[in-house]
């Protein structure tokens, strides 16, 4: 009998967890290393069908308000985070201004038909914001056009 | 057994090779980024560019076209781009490091322009492997900035005019008409 009920969980005991998201994994380094919680954002559902008519979608946002660190303080993010990602994410674009005490680290992760973009940014105004988003053909070729002036005026 | 090892030797032969030919960020780069007051790093390796193929393609431009057919030239193309609050605030000791980096028999100056009037110096480095280009390296100097681009796969120089201002590539880097009477090392000063 017991072997039957193994037999019947061992698919499901087999299964892959479902992987950890990108932003997942950015805000718990961020929750470790500087002991702040994340805040996300309400009612963002409503603004989901617009990013999903737009050819983009998969819209994730957490926040941490209270957190300032400044450009030269972001240095050990810059390094760690990759290696908490994995390989399967890239580093897209790295911008820091010492001047605008702001900076924004984006990486991006593809599956060959779409793109994945993990945007973490800082400024001492709204603190550090993370954003993941599946990024539509038009809205990626945008970005490669000119990144690092995306990049910017994403903030 | 030592058929193993005969394995194991080609592959680590090959994958040492391959890793030779990749032109490697400076490392000296990071302490004049702790310097600046601007720091933008622009990263696109194999598989970006690939996508940059798909998502850029339009067969009716020539320009897309053009870039389309650039980009599957290259293995990755890597921009660092510094500015600094003030001019003097890094010095040729600081900088002579990165150029070190770019000497040697595989490296040449395909391009040297010199700008006396803005103080602005663009050297173009070509990597030659084996007869073929293995890639450029773009570097400028300003009072206060510092630009670093790197291409790296076969590309000549005459494709950079093609990318500039697209992926981080500065908009004003481009390469000189060539000059009939020097052909190599050429160098153009500019009044």
């Amino acid at each position: 009998m017991k072997k039957g009920i193994y037999l019947l969980l061992l698919p499901l005991l087999c299964a892959r967890a479902p992987a950890e998201t990108g932003i997942k994994t950015v805000v718990r380094l961020i929750e470790s290393r500087y002991s702040v919680r994340h805040h996300g954002i309400p009612a963002l559902w409503l603004a989901k069908p617009f990013l999903t008519s737009s050819g983009g979608g998969g819209l994730k946002i957490e926040e941490f308000n209270d957190l300032r660190i400044s450009a030269g303080y972001s240095e050990w993010l810059r390094e760690h985070i990759p290696q908490s990602l994995g390989p399967d994410w890239h580093p897209f674009v790295e911008e820091c201004s010492k001047r605008n005490r702001e900076w924004s680290f984006i990486y991006t992760k593809s599956n060959g038909q779409h793109v994945t973009m993990l945007i973490l940014t800082s400024d001492q105004e709204d603190g550090v914001t993370a954003v993941e988003m599946r990024v539509s053909e038009k809205n990626m070729a945008e970005w490669l056009d000119d990144p690092i002036q995306n990049a910017k005026t994403y903030k | 057994m030592k058929r193993i090892y005969a394995v194991a030797l080609v592959v680590l032969t090959a994958t040492l090779a391959a890793q030779g030919q990749k032109i490697e960020i400076p490392s000296s780069w990071d302490k004049l980024a702790a310097k600046a007051d601007e720091v933008d790093n622009v990263t696109l390796d194999k598989s970006m560019l690939g996508l940059a193929a798909k998502f850029m393609k339009d067969d009716n431009d020539q320009d897309s076209v053009q870039i389309n057919r650039l980009l599957g030239k290259l293995n990755g193309i890597y921009v660092r781009h510094l500015e600094f609050k003030n001019p003097g605030e890094f010095t040729e000791a600081d900088v002579e490091p990165v150029r070190a980096q770019l000497q040697g028999p595989e490296w040449s100056h395909v391009v040297d322009v010199n700008n006396k009037n803005s103080k602005e110096k663009v050297v173009i480095y070509m990597r030659t492997v084996n007869g073929k280009s293995g890639g450029l390296v773009i570097f400028a100097e300003e009072p206060t900035e510092l630009t670093f681009v790197q291409l790296d796969g076969s590309i000549d120089p005459q494709d950079i005019d093609a990318l500039s201002g697209n992926f981080g590539i500065p908009k004003d880097v481009h390469t000189p008409k060539a000059n009939p009477e020097k052909p190599n090392g050429a160098t153009a000063e500019k009044p």
